[in-house]
């Protein structure tokens, strides 16, 4: 990050080859389109470009940054497709992106995608189900309810304790590779 | 939902999901982001809640995009990065390929003249037919600033000795001024790019065909490099600006990135 705060494109270029991938899948999973996934990833690299130097290394990994501002970016063009009361406005996502921290410096790093889908399917179907339609479909609760038939109170519910079960569950993986590569005693 | 300024914690805390998820509409999200940068509360659900996100990324299976948005970003990104008009010419991104010959073709310079203006220096260099102008940028750090004008006036003195420095095909856009004079040496050098990744541009004073260290050149993000130091005894020819890997020897083992020949003010 701090080679691309110095306009060396090198830097970005790293970057992309890095994630240009899991980028990509998201941008494509919640556009349901390819062009405009494609220009969702390049806006999201762009910003992390434009804004380097306002990365702060101590608020969360330029991975979780980026998927950030990849989710919103994309959220932002699908909710502006639908006709809805509040349209997104336009602006450049990754400044109003809030940076998260890392929370846990113990799962960081040591969750593969399999491990990270084990722990999805801890969830409960109905939980799962707003989770994803949230995440994914940029839905809000209200629409979530109306769509799967359900009270906005029971909706709100199953994405809060749906977000902390996936938290517990994505620890609980943690736990189980930190063992898996240490034991192995036998 | 729209809802106004000044939130509660207690309205945050039912927000949070919605908030993380990026499904609020921008009036509330702008509410909520004002009241956690002032909140003595942590908010900690902010985290809890929005530190598992990526991970729902991260579940699915990568699929890579066509070729063409990289060069299509690549070229973007180049044309958004303000400093890069500075450096006129600039193109190369990656490490130059084969090494160039130390002692290459240099231009012979027997007179200089300059002239310094506010913002900038420009050093004009007459030579019969051949004439060419360079610019120094006055970058924001006063320190470079002013190494530059010590330069500028040590390059005046009597028995001063000066070398314009510029680009070769490495770095067309780069170009620069060393002088040496009995009580000090400076090198100043623009229009150069950042330093790939394990590599550092060095400078050298060069007498017959032996090299000698002149010190590492650090760049600043606008691509001027200043150097400067007590004075160099031993004799000069030509000073040249090579990139180095971090783990080269103790000579120049990188190409030439600009250089230029001495000359020497009358006594």
């Amino acid at each position: 990050m701090e080679r691309m705060s110095g306009g060396e494109i090198a830097a970005l270029e790293t970057l992309y080859d890095r994630y240009r991938a899991v980028a990509y899948a998201l941008a494509l999973r919640i556009t349901a389109d390819a062009q405009l996934a494609e220009d969702v990833v390049q806006d999201a690299f762009l910003g992390v470009w434009r804004n380097a130097d306002r990365y702060a290394a101590g608020r969360g990994s330029v991975r979780t940054w980026l998927l950030s501002i990849v989710h919103h970016r994309a959220i932002d063009l699908v909710r502006r497709r639908r006709p809805t009361e509040s349209i997104p406005t336009e602006g450049d996502s990754s400044e109003s992106v809030l940076t998260v921290a890392d929370p846990w410096p113990e799962v960081a790093g040591r969750l593969d995608r399999d491990r990270i889908r084990a722990a999805l399917a801890r969830l409960s179907e109905v939980q799962r189900e707003a989770v994803e339609l949230a995440y994914f479909g940029g839905l809000t609760q209200v629409e979530i309810a109306d769509r799967v038939g359900a009270p906005l109170g029971t909706v709100k519910s199953r994405i809060r304790l749906g977000l902390l079960a996936l938290r517990q569950a994505l620890l609980d993986q943690a736990t189980q590779a930190n063992g898996a590569s240490s034991g192995g005693a036998a | 939902m729209s809802v106004g300024r000044d939130l509660d914690c207690a309205t945050i805390r039912d927000l949070a999901p919605e908030f993380v998820m990026g499904t609020l509409d921008e009036e509330t999200a702008a509410s909520v982001r004002a009241h956690l940068a002032d909140c003595p509360d942590g908010h900690a659900e902010i985290a809890e809640l929005g530190g598992v996100l990526p991970y729902l990324a991260e579940s699915l299976d990568p699929v890579a995009p066509r070729p063409e948005l990289r060069g299509r970003l690549l070229a973007l990104a180049r044309d958004s990065w303000p400093r890069a008009a500075a450096a006129p010419g600039a193109m190369a991104t990656r490490m130059p390929g084969a090494r160039a010959p130390l002692l290459g073709p240099w231009v012979r310079m027997p007179r200089l003249a300059w002239a310094v203006t506010a913002a900038a220096v420009s050093i004009a260099v007459a030579l019969g037919t051949l004439s060419f102008a360079f610019r120094i940028q006055l970058d924001e750090s006063e320190q470079n600033a002013a190494a530059l004008r010590r330069a500028l006036a040590a390059a005046a003195e009597p028995g001063a000795r000066v070398a314009l420095l510029r680009g070769t095909d490495e770095a067309p856009g780069a170009s620069g001024l060393a002088v040496v004079t009995s009580g000090s040496r400076t090198i100043v050098v623009e229009g150069l790019l950042a330093a790939p990744v394990d590599h550092y541009y060095e400078a050298w004073y060069i007498s017959g065909e032996v090299p000698r260290s002149a010190g590492r050149l650090d760049l600043q993000a606008n691509g001027t490099g200043v150097l400067a130091g007590p004075t160099e005894a031993g004799p000069i020819d030509q000073v040249a600006v090579t990139l180095e890997p971090v783990n080269g020897g103790p000579g120049p083992d990188g190409p030439i990135y600009a250089s230029g020949l001495v000359e020497t003010n009358p006594t």
